[in-house]
């Protein structure tokens, strides 16, 4: 179960917490961290490139400067390259907003993690 | 009632009039008569006179009451419309109340229209105040939906930006637990820092939270400053910011040392854009500069705060002053910073803008007028 994770969430802790948690259970192949939404657009171009691997899971905190979750979720969805829907977003966020969920089901995401990530959460997420 | 009536009377008989006339005289009321009794005379009465009382006789040559009351009414005229005529079946007295006028005296009982008078205007100041209450409970009202939001989004956002650091610490706790149960403590100090960090981010984002309201409450306090002290103050307590002793401080004070002003709100002012001045600092640069000038004027201190620090997009410039927005990641706290420091600016009746190239540094530029008063 080796996958490409991609990373995205400004609280730099936050993504080594989840990279270290995603590293413990031995699922993770290539982990890639931005710092936004908009690094992450830079990244996933670089993917395009062929520089790196195609991300499987995209984790993504919603509260960002530069470009935030939602705005990420638009942009990403504009996005055309092959394989594009075989990309799984998870959103990862401390808000508990209902408000939020609502947003990011209206933009077709489905999977929503609040926060802090743990061992149990991402292997019920990869039991699908 | 003492205010002067101007009455619009619409008959066509000369003596009825002057007997609405005695009645009026004999009450005391003090009133001009304009007599009417065409429908273009009416309209330019209507207009021009602009009347306190229409008065107005049922059945006239060309023109009868019920179009009149249409027409008063149609002008958004809002005032007593009282039929005076002779005979009328109840019948038709009931329609006329019900179209809109206020009341009817039979010309047989004039002794009756005085007072009808008195109570219609009584009734009509009566419905303006109550209309003018209404409007003001609406507006209120909308103003509360309002700031309930603001309120919602506040508190949303705060949750948010406190529990940010938490779920990192308790997400580090998980890691360091799982390592501690295997035996495992080679990272534990690296854990820790983590923690410390998150820790002192939250704390950041509470001492927002306090300046905010603390500026948002209480009032505005003048007393006699002294600008440089009150300035070097400020940049003692940040010493202990990451690279702020890389950077060189010029403090240039113009007109004199000591104004009058809010010395809290100043002080938060300060520590405010010179935190943000070390924050963003251009590490590429060898020299990190940072040069605060005050110049006081006779009815106002400017100040001018340059830093060649890293400098802000142009994208970002014009939304750094909203709430919670954060135009970078190196930013700590809750996005609050410069939201506070125009409020607080604002609070002091002055203006502050701010100019900014990337790469070349930022300047923030505020004016406050001398002797400030509260403007909110």
């Amino acid at each position: 179960m080796n996958k490409n994770v991609l990373l995205v969430d400004d609280d730099k802790i936050c993504n080594f917490i989840t990279e270290t948690t995603l590293n413990k259970l031995g699922v993770a192949k290539e982990v890639h961290s931005a710092l936004n939404g908009q690094e992450a657009l830079d990244l996933l171009n670089s993917y395009f490139l062929g520089d790196v691997a195609v991300p499987d899971i995209i984790f993504l905190d919603l509260n960002m400067p530069i470009m935030d979750g939602f705005q990420f979720i638009d942009a990403f969805k504009k996005l055309d390259f092959p394989k594009k829907d075989n990309i799984l977003i998870v959103v990862l966020t401390s808000s508990i907003n209902p408000n939020d969920v609502q947003r990011a089901k209206s933009l077709g995401i489905n999977n929503y993690m609040t926060k802090p990530i743990s061992e149990e959460k991402i292997l019920e997420l990869l039991k699908d | 009632m003492n205010e002067h009536l101007k009455i619009l009377i619409l008959e066509d008989m000369e003596e009825d009039v002057e007997l609405v006339r005695r009645e009026l005289i004999k009450e005391k009321l003090s009133f001009t008569l304009y007599r009417v009794d065409k429908k273009d005379e009416y309209l330019n009465g209507l207009v021009e006179i602009k009347p306190n009382v229409i008065l107005s006789d049922h059945s006239l040559p060309q023109f009868n009451s019920v179009e009149a009351l249409e027409i008063s009414k149609r002008i958004g005229l809002n005032v007593p419309f009282i039929l005076v005529t002779g005979t009328v079946s109840e019948e038709f007295a009931v329609t006329c109340l019900k179209n809109g006028a206020d009341n009817y005296v039979l010309k047989g009982n004039l002794s009756r229209l005085p007072s009808a008078i008195i109570n219609a205007l009584q009734q009509k100041t009566t419905e303006k105040n109550r209309k003018m209450a209404e409007r003001a409970l609406h507006k209120q009202n909308k103003m509360l939906v309002k700031v309930n939001e603001e309120l919602d989004r506040f508190v949303y956002s705060t949750s948010h930006n406190l529990r940010s650091p938490l779920m990192s610490v308790l997400g580090l706790l998980n890691i360091s637990r799982k390592e501690v149960q295997s035996e495992d403590y080679s990272r534990l100090l690296e854990y820790f820092d983590m923690m410390q960090q998150s820790i002192e981010k939250l704390d950041d984002t509470l001492k927002e939270i306090v300046d905010y309201s603390k500026n948002a409450r209480a009032e505005v306090k003048i007393e006699k400053i002294d600008l440089n002290e009150i300035i070097q103050e400020c940049i003692d307590k940040l010493s202990y910011l990451e690279g702020a002793r890389e950077i060189k401080k010029e403090i240039f004070i113009d007109g004199g040392n000591i104004i009058f002003c809010d010395a809290d709100r100043l002080k938060v002012i300060f520590v405010n854009i010179i935190s943000n001045a070390i924050k963003y600092r251009d590490n590429n640069k060898k020299k990190k500069e940072l040069n605060i000038t005050v110049r006081s004027y006779p009815y106002k201190t400017s100040i001018s705060i340059q830093d060649n620090g890293i400098g802000i997009f142009p994208t970002y410039v014009n939304k750094v002053f909203d709430m919670f927005y954060r135009a970078s990641d190196v930013s700590t706290g809750a996005g609050l910073g410069l939201y506070i420091v125009k409020e607080t600016v604002d609070k002091l009746g002055g203006k502050i803008s701010i100019d900014s190239e990337v790469e070349t540094g930022t300047m923030v530029e505020i004016d406050i007028p001398f002797g400030v008063r509260s403007t909110k």
